[in-house]
């Protein structure tokens, strides 16, 4: 993967971070986009940070329909070797 | 020591139950057990991705967390403590596995009746159960696919839900390359499930 400005700038990387997670503020977040919309390269690798945050979510979402399965009964506080 | 009811164990942070296992409540001990086994097996199953193998680490992480709860204190939330020692333990099992050599069963090209082996699955999925299965799997996948350094934080973020000051206190690094790492293995995990052709992330 190309490094892009995110790798050389941390206040970019908070940036980053806030935008995803939809912490940022309107005005914040309208200078972030125009940001994107002049770098052509940091705002394929947001895009691809922004899907690979669902696809995460979308595992999550599943794991969680799948538990259950996990048994661990037999595991109880009785012994200490 | 008065007796504390169960009932009244389950209202209590996962800290305030470390405190009374502290002091001899081993039923404390079992509800935090309960409260993460699933967590911490889900978690741990990104790492090594066998069911065995993380159900063992598991015990063993539970079994540590028995054995140390003298040397846990309030200071630290005991999720981080606890992600820290199962991670270490995963750690240390990676290694161990890395350093086994593999054996593996080949085909008898001389013996005609020795055919590849077909294992059957017959759990016949329905359409869209089966589609589900599928991109769960190239999940999966991708996601072993990436860099430890890179699984390790996205894992605890996306999957575990953690802050970032609690992921920086478990990987044991600055917040900055915390931050950095979880959007660079997003990234990277996308441009894996791209690669693999998984339809339902590639935008259009």
């Amino acid at each position: 993967m190309d490094l892009t400005e995110f790798d050389r700038d941390e206040i970019l990387t908070n940036f980053l971070t806030d935008y995803i997670d939809g912490t940022l503020g309107r005005a914040e977040r309208r200078s972030f986009e125009e940001y994107l919309a002049n770098n052509v390269k940091e705002r394929k690798f947001v895009r691809k940070a922004i899907e690979g945050k669902k696809a995460l979510s979308q595992l999550a979402e599943g794991m969680k329909s799948a538990a259950g399965n996990t048994s661990l009964s037999s595991l109880t506080a009785t012994d200490e070797h | 020591m008065e007796a504390i009811s169960r009932a009244k164990l389950q209202q209590l942070s996962d800290e305030d139950l470390m405190e009374h296992f502290q002091s001899g409540y081993e039923e404390a001990f079992n509800l935090l057990v309960e409260r993460y086994q699933d967590r911490l097996h889900n978690f741990l199953y990104r790492y090594t991705h066998n069911h065995q193998d993380c159900e063992d680490l598991v015990q063993e992480t539970f079994f540590r967390v028995f054995r140390s709860r003298h040397s846990y204190e309030r200071i630290a939330k005991f999720s981080t403590w606890m992600y820290t020692i199962a991670i270490n333990l995963a750690k240390s099992l990676y290694k161990k596995k890395k350093r086994m050599t593999t054996v593996t069963i080949h085909k008898d090209p001389d013996d005609s009746e020795d055919r590849p082996m077909k294992l059957e699955d017959d759990r016949i999925l329905p359409d869209d159960s089966l589609h589900e299965k599928m991109c769960m799997d190239e999940l999966e996948k991708a996601l072993m696919e990436l860099s430890e350094d890179f699984r390790e934080v996205v894992v605890l973020r996306d999957i575990q839900q953690l802050s970032y000051e609690e992921i920086a206190d478990i990987a044991d690094l600055p917040m900055g390359t915390v931050k950095s790492r979880i959007n660079r293995g997003r990234a990277h995990l996308q441009e894996l499930l791209e690669n693999h052709v998984y339809p339902g992330t590639i935008s259009a």
